[in-house]
């Protein structure tokens, strides 16, 4: 049962095969098994299955809240998770991710319609998808590559227009990313002194003793690291010629992707990592460092631009690893990018 | 933003010290100042407690030490006279005397340069980026929010309250209004700062480029108010930090996270300040301008209102000094103080070859001194960058406003400005305008906390004339209140009981000698009214001119010399003459009949 898609299990589900409760204690008794991979840093087992009793009560009633309703879902542990904890998880599903976040000054305050719910591809011939150039790298793997390629002769095949464009600016954006996230994080882990909340070590002898020691316990190299360079970056001295001068790229690069969409293109078709995922033994011979640059090379460019993308998976490598691509919308055009990425998933 | 809410009434005490430019009035009208035995086998007469006396010289030999070749405003000599009434007060400030250092030959003139940095909490319900209440004196830690306590993931949320008080500061003050402006973060680490970093504005306040006029007293008697202006650089917003309380019995420090994240304005003042009269008078107005507009308490004593200044001397022509900056400045008595001692100290400095050094300095009110607060960290860089969850504040005027906004979600500063109340500027000249008093009276009623309040009052229930209340109330009434150190709150007179004896004494029903007996016996509290008092002492005013005409008489005749000496022509006997036949009638006469029917009996 795990190994199918999604909508095998909500029709698995619907039709009564399996009840909610029995589907999570699947998922549960698989993660205690694999715990070795500490894939799973937190587990609430007992909201989970109390969830799933709630949502079995409302198949039986025949009052399912939609497709989603009773399957278990996992998040990475940065959202704060709170909230899903002490609601129904039928917020979620309700689109509470959708629209705009009083708590968050940044948000657009364009309202939603909730329930959300996303239309249908009215017509594919009328879309010009952009293909840019510059992400065609040597370091592409030919799998990657072909089903890149795939991908856009469907959109032709189905008469819309494929085009190639340019984003000249491409090479700068990691370097312009790393500065740009090293100084942010730098900056937002600058609470971590154990004084409020979390690690806090042994020493007493000053504050600042007691600060280092705790903040040296608590992270590891990597983010060391990262704060490390990001403090270089904003100091007095070098804040022009590193944050100042990465900002400016980061103008440069947005203004690729504006030029792209200006000439036509609605939606970008990219790949979304350079090659299937490197077993871990391979992937330790690099530190955490390179290996971000090189493999986030497609998809930070777009948080420099701050667009909407939504990586889809496509199909299984040769060595069965899952491969996605990657679509990129225009600045607050989620809903048209989410309702060609819903018709291309259709397609596979 | 949040929806505005009204701050509500404030009642505030006053200092119990009399503030400088106040106690520059009072002094002028009563004249009085001490004298300081300067023999040396003498113990120094001290009767004011004024830390701002030096030793200098051997002995027991008192010279105060001069500032600067001579303070920035020159002050009469001192009179030598005492009066009854100032001694014994020995909590109120007295003003500083210099007495001439004879300057060394070829010694140039020095100039001080200071700059304030002031920090106002803003008067509002909640803090600058959280809901939290801010309120003063809660218990600890008891108004802190996720996010004033940094836990990961909150985000900051903007006042809308804090963002209107500060455009109305800056229109008070004729700034620049920034349609546009930024908040950065400033980077340090200590443990009253949650996040390890402060939000503030740096590259773009929200108001820039505009001048603080207030007044200091001048002249031969201190009576005259010459207006001066500093320019505001400019003023920003930004969060205030927590309180760290330090137990060195346990080698420990208490955080309190109460204050941290409420909202601050700060207003950065242009080095054209010269010494610590001008920054004392400089912050009262602003105090004054804060209150009345209601952004803030600016209330010092209870931290909403706190001081650093930047001091440097030079020789003029010449460039800057160095400069040092001092802190923990926390009444306006003690700024005063600290920057004429602190230009004091560096003029001594330098002129005996030494260096000043750029560093923090602190004030020590017990000493009368600023020490040093260096410590081994050296500058500081604050690692200034732009904050990420916070958009470029905009704000809209009548023109630029969007059609259909909601007016909850955008602030409009044409809207502000028609909004903002009568500023103290204002204030005093309608006050000069409307009851003929002097500018230097303004300045008394308004720098008194709730003595307009009182005046006015007394106006509306009196008789008597505008100027006759402002005489009561600048002179005896307050004369009382300093003598005793009261605040106006806790004056045993009401407004109405002053206005009763006004009332009494413009219908001549009594002499205004007999008012001031009347108004110390108020003053006891008894709880009797002025008419009570006038009739159970019979302090009324003698209506029959024929009993008085005899008293002068039988005066004249029981002193026949001061009658003769009067003939010969000595003017002043005749208020000896005067004098005695009030005695007579126990101060029931008008003396100005009195002098009236013996000129007109010597005449005869």
């Amino acid at each position: 049962m795990l190994g199918r898609t999604l909508r095998e299990v909500s029709a698995a589900l619907k039709q009564g095969q399996i009840t909610p409760t029995e589907l999570c204690r699947k998922c549960l008794s698989l993660i205690k098994k694999t715990k070795f991979l500490n894939a799973y840093i937190t587990v609430s087992e007992e909201v989970a299955l109390k969830q799933a009793e709630e949502s079995e009560k409302r198949y039986k009633n025949g009052q399912s809240l939609g497709d989603l309703d009773g399957i278990p879902i996992a998040v990475k542990d940065n959202f704060s998770t709170s909230g899903i904890e002490t609601t129904c998880a039928s917020n979620m599903l309700k689109g509470a991710l959708a629209g705009p976040d009083p708590k968050d000054s940044t948000t657009v305050h364009d309202p939603i319609n909730k329930p959300f719910m996303l239309p249908s591809l009215a017509d594919v011939s009328k879309l010009c998808i952009g293909i840019p150039k510059e992400y065609l790298v040597p370091e592409l793997s030919s799998e990657v590559r072909s089903l890149w390629s795939k991908a856009a002769d469907l959109f032709e095949s189905e008469g819309a227009k494929v085009l190639e464009v340019s984003l000249p600016h491409t090479s700068y954006s990691i370097v312009c990313y790393h500065v740009l996230c090293t100084s942010e994080v730098a900056s937002n882990m600058a609470r971590f002194d154990g004084l409020q909340y979390g690690h806090r070590c042994d020493i007493d002898v000053s504050t600042e003793a007691m600060y280092a020691a705790t903040r040296r316990e608590g992270f590891n190299d990597v983010v060391r690291g990262r704060i490390l360079s990001g403090n270089f970056f904003l100091l007095k001295e070098n804040y022009e010629n590193y944050f100042v001068k990465a900002q400016k790229v980061r103008r440069l690069i947005a203004n690729d992707f504006v030029n792209a969409f200006n000439s036509g293109v609605d939606v970008l078709l990219t790949p979304t990592t350079l090659s299937e995922a490197v077993p871990y033994l391979e992937f330790i011979k690099e530190d955490n460092r390179t290996r971000s640059a090189q493999d986030d090379i497609f998809t930070q460019a777009v948080n420099m631009a701050g667009l909407p993308a939504v990586s889809i998976p496509v199909a299984l490598s040769n060595q069965g690893l899952p491969i996605g691509l990657q679509f990129i919308g225009r600045a607050f055009c989620d809903q048209q990018l989410l309702t060609v990425a819903k018709w291309f998933e259709k397609q596979l | 933003f949040e929806s505005p809410r009204s701050p509500g009434v404030v009642v505030f005490r006053s200092e119990p010290t009399a503030f400088l430019i106040h106690f520059r009035n009072y002094a002028s009208q009563e004249a009085s100042r001490h004298s300081v035995a300067e023999s040396p086998d003498q113990d120094p007469v001290v009767t004011m407690a004024a830390p701002m006396l030096r030793w200098v010289g051997r002995g027991r030999r008192w010279t105060f030490a001069r500032v600067g070749g001579g303070s920035c405003h020159r002050r009469g000599a001192p009179t030598g006279s005492t009066s009854n009434r100032i001694r014994g007060q020995s909590s109120v400030a007295q003003q500083p005397l210099y007495t001439t250092q004879k300057p060394r030959k070829g010694e140039h003139k020095w100039a001080a340069v200071v700059g304030l940095e002031i920090h106002a909490q803003i008067s509002s319900n909640s803090k600058l980026f959280s809901g939290s209440q801010v309120r003063f004196s809660a218990p600890p830690n008891s108004l802190v929010s996720f996010f004033d306590a940094s836990l990961p993931g909150t985000l900051p949320v903007l006042n809308r309250r804090c963002v209107e008080a500060a455009v109305m500061t800056g229109l008070a003050l004729n700034c620049h209004i920034n349609k546009k402006s930024l908040f950065d973060r400033k980077h340090y680490f200590y443990a009253d700062l949650p996040a390890g970093y402060q939000i503030t504005q740096q590259r773009l306040p929200i108001a820039v480029n505009g001048s603080l006029t207030y007044g200091i007293c001048a002249g031969k008697k201190q009576s005259q108010v010459i207006p001066k202006t500093v320019r505001i650089k400019q003023i920003q917003l930004e969060q205030d930090s927590g309180k760290s309380l330090h137990d060195d019995l346990r080698s420990q420090t208490l955080i309190d996270l109460n204050r941290a994240g409420v909202g601050l304005l700060e207003v950065v003042l242009e080095p054209d300040l010269s010494c610590g009269e001008e920054a004392a008078a400089a912050v009262r107005e602003l105090q004054l301008i804060l209150q009345a507009l209601g952004t803030s308490q600016a209330n010092m004593a209870e931290g909403q209102l706190r001081v650093d200044a930047n001091i440097s001397v030079h020789h003029p022509g010449e460039p800057l000094g160095i400069r040092t900056e001092v802190k923990n400045l926390n009444s306006i008595r003690f700024l005063a103080k600290a920057i004429d001692y602190e230009i004091q100290r560096q003029i001594d400095e330098l002129e005996n070859g030494g260096k000043i050094l750029n560093e923090t300095r602190s004030f020590h009110h017990q000493l009368g001194c600023t020490m040093s607060m260096r410590d081994k960290e050296g500058k500081q860089d604050y690692r200034f960058m732009p904050e990420p969850n916070l958009p470029p504040l905009v704000l809209y005027d009548a023109t630029s406003l969007p059609a259909g906004a909601d007016p909850q979600q955008v602030i409009n500063i044409d809207q502000i400005r028609e909004t903002l109340p009568e500023l103290p500027r204002v204030t005093r000249e309608r006050l000069v305008q409307q009851y003929g008093m002097l500018l230097e009276h303004s300045f008394t009623l308004l720098n008194e906390v709730g003595l307009l309040e009182f005046f006015q009052n007394v106006i509306k229930e009196t008789r008597a004339e505008p100027k006759k209340v402002t005489s009561w109330v600048l002179n005896t009434f307050l004369g009382y209140l300093k003598q005793q150190n009261l605040a106006v709150s806790e004056s045993p007179v009401t407004p109405s009981a002053l206005a009763e004896l006004l009332d009494l004494l413009d219908s001549r029903t009594i002499s205004s000698a007999a008012a001031k007996q009347v108004f110390e016996e108020l003053w006891k509290r008894e709880g009797k009214t002025p008419g009570q008092i006038v009739s159970e002492k019979q302090l009324e005013l003698m209506e029959d001119r024929g009993s008085l005409e005899q008293l002068c008489h039988s005066v004249m005749e029981a002193h026949p010399q001061v009658v003769m000496d009067l003939k010969e022509g000595n003017p002043r006997a005749i208020n000896k003459l005067i004098g005695l036949v009030r005695k007579a009638t126990q101060s029931r006469a008008d003396p100005a009949m009195i002098k009236e029917i013996l000129e007109k009996k010597l005449s005869s």
